[in-house]
């Protein structure tokens, strides 16, 4: 009985402490608005690359010309200015730039982004960039403001950790259906 | 004096599951559906890829299988104090009326959802005739843009989106479809346990397991199916799923995510295990059918539902589609899967029609559990037999399916039913009966109670997990869910009449169903049966007691 409270502290105080170090978050912040969580994605597009500045709330994408390319080298970033644009294909599909304003979506006409600082995550194969926005609405309106994100390049091939857990997680639910549809035909008696 | 009419005359023996796998099986089905398919890979990519796993795993351990152990039992208890129904057999285990009333949810939750659900069942049905009859052909519409606004307006039209009504051209066909699908599903309830829902379980369930091998199969020969895009392949579609991001791991929100989707998947807290477990013999194995029916639906979810869908979303769309589509079940459902199968060429006509299909057998065998839990009730607190108790679950059906048809703009009634009773009410549902199981009856005494007959012990540790761990995370999803949601749903049960009257339906039901309640409990009092029902057959009895009847 002790060992279990133990046991159930111990995993109560790992728990409480991975939120202690969870990362900082990473926002764009309006003016004068509330920060809106997003990320700063690279794609390798056929021809060029892009980037697109993506949350729940937020999305300004646009060409990335001064490309990062597959070695990450994301100190190209530092000090450029990127045009952000009303809307960029990504498989053939058009996605339109927007920033959710006051609880409502406002598309984007135009606009711009400028990476101001360039500095990496320790062990990762990420960046954090620091910068500025300013975009204009289709309605007139405009919105500027600054963000503070973790840049990534995205490669979506399947990783060796990936695999495995994928194949850790196929197997285990097809381990855990094996043995109990055996105990169940062959090992209980019947009813 | 007029005769009493009996009470159940269809219990006992004629309403026991045929085989053991049979109940399994049919658990399985009710827990396999579309969100296997179309939920759990966008909250997986959405959530850390594979590391998603990670609290996904540790959920099914903590809270999905202990709250479903709790139901197998609590629901085999009931049984064999001849109670079949939720209302009644948490008043058994719980020992007070209360529980009668609230178990009203157990009845309230499968009969509210399958207003709807018989409704999308419909729209597979629909979709699949369509790529069956090459009907459905979006190649023909030209680039990716124009198939992707020709899928809109097909979903549209299916299900009366744009506007309220039934209409030609629109979604009277699905109307027609949703008349067939409604009829083989009051057709096989009214069958029975053995004679209708098991058969059909124990058929469609194998079929469709082939038809997700087919489409799996097809999905990972796929290959780079455009050179122009050589990034968009197999193996970027399932690291697009699997590769694994660990920071989410320290995001409340990715736990959360994780418990409600594992939650959600196995229909605990859904009406419907508690139901079935009631038709079980007193020495047939709860502990092993509860995993067994688990590792059913994970097999679904994880090794069917993990490698097919957002894999082929990401395969010909492309990673931005997939993130964009992956939070919508009905838009990755039933708009951009036709964009894929059109991109597949020749098979996508196959293919799409064998993926609806298995579409909708998921549906179907996820219905027909729905029905039952309410036609026990109506049998059990009305004294009616199967055929007065069919009726009366059609009239209640056939007025909430009509009116989700009917109002489907927006699918706003729809949402709202979904919302309110076949979200939220699911959560109360189980809290309630975790807490009845494990506060009232007693933890030591429901795991002694599901010892009867197992042929695999509970593990000691789960003593703790039903007594704190599972009530606890139950509690804090619900509080965090509630903070997120309610005030957004009820801005809308505000704003729009559709939602309004969703609510006054789901009210009208409470009302009708706890009136119910309150008749049953007249006539088990005028038969002399208290709150726990008839008193356990002796050993040498093989099944439970001649039931209600007499």
């Amino acid at each position: 009985m002790k060992t279990r409270i133990y046991l159930f502290r111990l995993a109560l105080s790992l728990f409480l402490l991975s939120l202690l170090v969870a990362p900082a978050s990473a926002q764009v912040t309006p003016s004068g608005g509330t920060p809106l969580e997003a990320i700063f994605e690279i794609h390798h597009e056929p021809t060029d690359e892009s980037f697109v500045i993506f949350g729940d709330q937020v999305s300004l994408g646009g060409l990335l010309p001064t490309k990062v390319d597959y070695q990450k080298d994301y100190s190209k970033l530092q000090g450029q200015t990127f045009d952000v644009v009303e809307t960029q294909k990504h498989g053939g599909i058009d996605y339109h730039s927007f920033i959710e304003v006051n609880g409502v979506d406002k598309l984007v006409k135009k606009g711009t982004v400028t990476v101001s600082e360039v500095s990496p995550v320790d062990g990762m194969p990420e960046a954090n960039v620091k910068g500025t926005y300013r975009v204009e609405f289709t309605d007139g309106g405009a919105s500027e403001g600054d963000f503070q994100l973790v840049a990534s390049v995205k490669d979506y091939n399947l990783n060796t950790l990936g695999m495995l857990l994928m194949g850790l997680s196929i197997f285990s639910v097809w381990a855990l259906a094996i043995f109990c549809y055996k105990k169940l035909l062959f090992d209980s008696p019947d009813d | 004096m007029s005769k009493e009419p009996e009470i159940n005359p269809n219990q006992g023996q004629s309403q026991q599951w045929g085989t053991k796998v049979g109940v399994i099986l049919a658990v399985a089905g009710s827990a396999v559906g579309l969100g296997n398919f179309l939920r759990f890979p966008g909250q997986a990519a959405a959530n850390g890829g594979g590391a998603f796993m990670v609290p996904y795993f540790i959920a099914l351990l903590l809270v999905g299988i202990p709250i479903g152990w709790a139901e197998w039992t609590m629901g085999r208890y009931g049984g064999k104090r001849g109670f079949h129904s939720a209302p009644f057999i948490l008043g058994a285990v719980g020992k007070s009326r209360v529980f009668r009333y609230i178990g009203v949810l157990g009845v309230l939750i499968p009969m509210a959802v399958s207003f709807y659900y018989t409704y999308i069942e419909a729209w597979c049905l629909d979709y699949a005739i369509m790529y069956m009859t090459g009907e459905l052909n979006l190649a023909s519409a030209g680039g990716i843009p124009e198939q992707s606004e020709a899928a809109s307006k097909i979903f549209a039209d299916t299900v009366g989106l744009n506007t309220n009504g039934i209409h030609a051209g629109g979604n009277l066909r699905t109307f027609v479809l949703w008349a067939l699908v409604f009829a083989v599903n009051i057709t096989l309830v009214y069958r029975g346990i053995s004679g209708g829902i098991e058969k059909f379980c124990q058929l469609a369930m194998p079929t469709m397991a082939v038809c997700a091998v087919v489409v799996l199969v097809r999905v990972l020969t796929l290959g780079t199916p455009d050179p122009a895009f050589p990034d968009q392949n197999v193996m970027g579609g399932l690291g697009y799923m699997w590769n694994p991001d660990f920071k989410v791991l320290a995001n409340p929100q990715t736990w959360i995510a994780a418990a409600g989707q594992i939650f959600f998947s196995l229909s605990v807290g859904f009406g419907v295990i508690i139901n079935y477990a009631s038709y079980m013999k007193k020495e047939s194995d709860v502990v092993l059918s509860g995993v067994t029916a688990a590792a059913t639906n994970e097999v679904f979810e994880v090794s069917f539902g993990g490698m097919i869908t957002l894999t082929s979303a990401f395969v010909f769309l492309g990673a931005t589609q997939a993130t964009m589509v992956a939070g919508s079940t009905f838009g990755l459902g039933f708009n951009t899967f036709p964009i894929v199968f059109a991109q597949m060429g020749p098979m996508g006509r196959l293919i799409g029609a064998v993926w609806f299909f298995m579409l909708f057998l998921a549906a179907i065998t996820s219905s027909i559990s729905m029905y039952q839990p309410s036609l026990a009730f109506f049998e059990e607190a009305l004294g009616k037999g199967r055929a007065a108790g069919t009726a009366i679950l059609v009239a209640f059906c056939l007025v909430g399916s009509f009116m989700t048809m009917y109002f489907s703009k927006g699918l706003v009634f729809l949402d709202t039913v979904d919302s309110w009773v076949g979200t939220l009410g699911i959560y109360v549902l189980a809290m309630i009966q975790l807490c009845i199981f494990s506060y009232i009856f007693g933890v030591s005494r429901g795991i002694d109670e599901a010892h009867e007959g197992a042929h695999i012990r509970i593990p000691g540790i789960y003593k703790p997990i039903l007594a704190v761990v599972s009530p606890l995370f139950l509690v804090s999803l619900f509080a965090i869910f509630s903070y997120n949601n309610l005030p957004t749903w009820i801005g809308h049960v505000a704003e729009k009449p559709a939602a309004q009257y969703a609510i006054g339906l789901i009210v009208a039901c409470i009302v009708a169903l706890c009136a119910m309640v309150y008749a049953g409990e007249q006539r088990l009092e005028r038969r002399g049966i208290g709150l726990e029902g008839l008193d356990e057959p002796g050993p040498s009895s093989d099944s439970g007691p001649a039931g209600l009847d007499e």
